[in-house]
This record gives C-alpha cells, sequence and structure tokens, in this order.
C-alpha cells in the first residue's frame, strides 16, 4: 500500500466572459464556450519515494505539476513519509461530458 | 499490599525527592492510518505530573500565609522532532505568563510584575456558612520559586533529569507548569508539570 495514490478529478471550462444576449435590457446572456478541460490530479497521502525531475512533462515523464512535503511520520518500515499530489496534463472533453453538465 | 508483579507500595516509589504527594505519567504516540491504508508513526511524548508538599516536618507548612494564596508559572517549550535521528528536541520559548494571589508565601516572588488587581473565591458547597475571600493578584513574569521540593525560575526553563528509575535513561523533563496552593488552616500542595519525549 505505501505509495498508493488516489486520483482526483476536476473539470474547467473552455469559456469567454458572459456576454448579453437577446433584447436590449432583456436580461438575458449568453456563456459561450469551447470545450472542456478534465484534469486528473494523483494524490499520495504517504510516499516514500518523491518523484524526479524525468517524471515531469517535457523530460520524458507525465506530470504537469507536483508538489510534496515531508512529515515527522514514518511507515512501518521505517521509511520517511512525504504527503502531496501531482498534475496530469489536461485532456480536452466536450463539454457534455462534464458530469452534471 | 506486598508486591506483586508490578505493583508496590507508593511509599517505596523510587524517587529522587521527599514530600512527594502523588506522580503520574500519560504518554502517547503520534499514529496516523492514511487514506491509503498506509499506518504512519511519529515520536511518542507524554506528560507527568506530581503535587508534593513545600516543606518539611517541622517547618511552618502554610509558608507564612494566613489567608488562602496561590502562585502559578507556565514555562513554554518549542517542540521540533528530527526524523533524521528520531530524537524530539525541546526548545525553551520566553515569554511564559505568571502570576501570585492572595499573602505573599515564602519563597516565592514574581520578577516582574504587570497587573495588579482584586480577585474573589466564594464556595458554598460546604454550607452557607463557609467563608468567602477576597485577595489581590498579580499577573506578570518570571516566577521565582525557592522552596522544594524542587526550585524553578520560570523565566529560564530549564531540564530536569528525575525519574531515572522508572524513565529510559537520559529522559530528560522540561518543566512546562508550576503552581503552588496554599489553604490556611489545612494544606499546602505544590504541583509540577513536565513534558518529555521517549524517542
Amino acid at each position: 500500500m505505501a505509495d498508493a495514490f488516489i486520483e482526483a478529478l476536476s473539470y474547467r471550462l473552455r469559456t469567454s466572459g458572459v456576454v448579453p444576449g437577446g433584447p436590449a435590457g432583456g436580461g438575458e446572456f449568453i456563456l459561450q464556450t469551447f470545450g472542456a478541460e478534465k484534469v486528473t490530479t494523483r494524490v499520495w497521502p504517504s510516499k516514500t519515494v518523491l518523484l524526479e525531475s524525468d517524471d515531469m512533462r517535457g523530460l520524458g515523464g507525465d506530470y504537469e505539476s507536483a508538489s510534496f512535503q515531508g512529515s515527522n511520520l514514518r511507515t512501518e518500515g521505517g521509511d520517511f513519509s512525504f504527503s502531496g499530489q501531482a498534475q496530469l496534463p489536461p485532456d480536452f472533453i466536450d463539454e457534455n461530458e462534464i458530469p452534471g453538465a | 499490599m506486598a508486591s506483586c508483579g508490578n505493583c508496590d507500595l507508593t511509599g517505596l516509589f523510587p524517587i529522587e525527592y521527599t514530600g512527594i504527594i502523588s506522580v503520574s505519567m500519560s504518554t502517547s504516540t503520534e499514529v496516523t492510518l492514511t487514506a491509503t491504508n498506509v499506518v504512519l508513526t511519529g515520536p511518542t511524548t507524554g506528560t507527568i505530573t506530581m503535587s508534593a508538599y513545600p516543606y518539611i516536618p517541622g517547618q511552618d507548612r502554610l509558608l507564612g500565609v494566613s489567608c488562602p494564596s496561590s502562585a502559578r508559572a507556565e514555562l513554554k517549550w518549542v517542540q521540533k522532532y528530527d526524523c533524521f535521528n528520531d530524537t524530539m528536541h525541546f526548545f525553551p520559548s520566553w515569554g511564559g505568563a505568571a502570576s501570585v494571589s492572595g499573602d505573599s508565601i515564602t519563597g516565592v516572588s514574581l520578577e516582574r510584575e504587570v497587573v495588579t488587581y482584586q480577585s474573589m473565591n466564594a464556595d458554598a458547597s460546604s454550607g452557607p456558612a463557609s467563608p468567602y475571600f477576597y485577595s489581590t493578584q498579580t499577573d506578570g513574569f518570571n516566577l521565582i520559586y525557592t522552596g522544594r521540593p524542587i526550585a524553578i525560575t520560570s523565566g529560564r526553563p530549564q531540564s530536569y533529569n528525575i525519574l531515572s528509575s522508572v524513565l529510559p535513561a537520559n529522559t530528560n523533563l522540561y518543566l512546562s507548569s508550576f503552581d503552588i496552593s496554599i489553604e490556611p488552616p489545612t494544606k499546602s500542595v505544590v504541583n509540577y508539570n513536565f513534558v518529555f519525549s521517549l524517542t
């Protein structure tokens, strides 16, 4: 179980600002979207080996960003424990694929 | 009751001081179970509470006071765990508050007095004829206690190497709070609280 991670998904609409629509002063607005992004974030509550440079995008790896911090806790095997998360590059999806959309 | 296993008479409890009324120890280890079912453990730390008589037989057991009086002090420590060496460090932190209340207690002084005001205490649990008291309290810093069993200067936090027969060798105890309470004509008690680490 050591170094197991949890995947969290987040979604972001690709959109410009809200613009007025319909008759002037009618109180209607239009939100124009251009697809959506699905972002996968891997969360490690405990990780004994930190990511390395070549785990990052551009150096042969998959991750776009990562952040870890050490703790004063150790695993049962006596290893240092870090907690943190790393983000994969977004997948571009259709707006309709966003849950609840 | 004779000795049985890990029990013995409290009168035979091995401690470096006399006049001890009670000593109790409480310890815990920082343990966490992560969402990915990993058990993580941290340092083991604890507290020791000790109460004692602040006099020896033949001495003034009320330490010169005739009204209910007390004094207390807080001593601050910053705890930092060195996970590389599995050692907990205790750093003294200045600014622990102290106060004295009531009459002037022999062997107790407040080096830096800041605020003085009137306080009171009324307790009818023993009946409506129980007396109630007004007293003067002074808050400040750096309480000095020259009495027994352990003299302290709260403005200079320090460690103690006591209870060596109970704790692992070279375990330092860091005094975290102190108070002395005198309730004429019956009793006077001094209490010490220590923090320590077993890692």
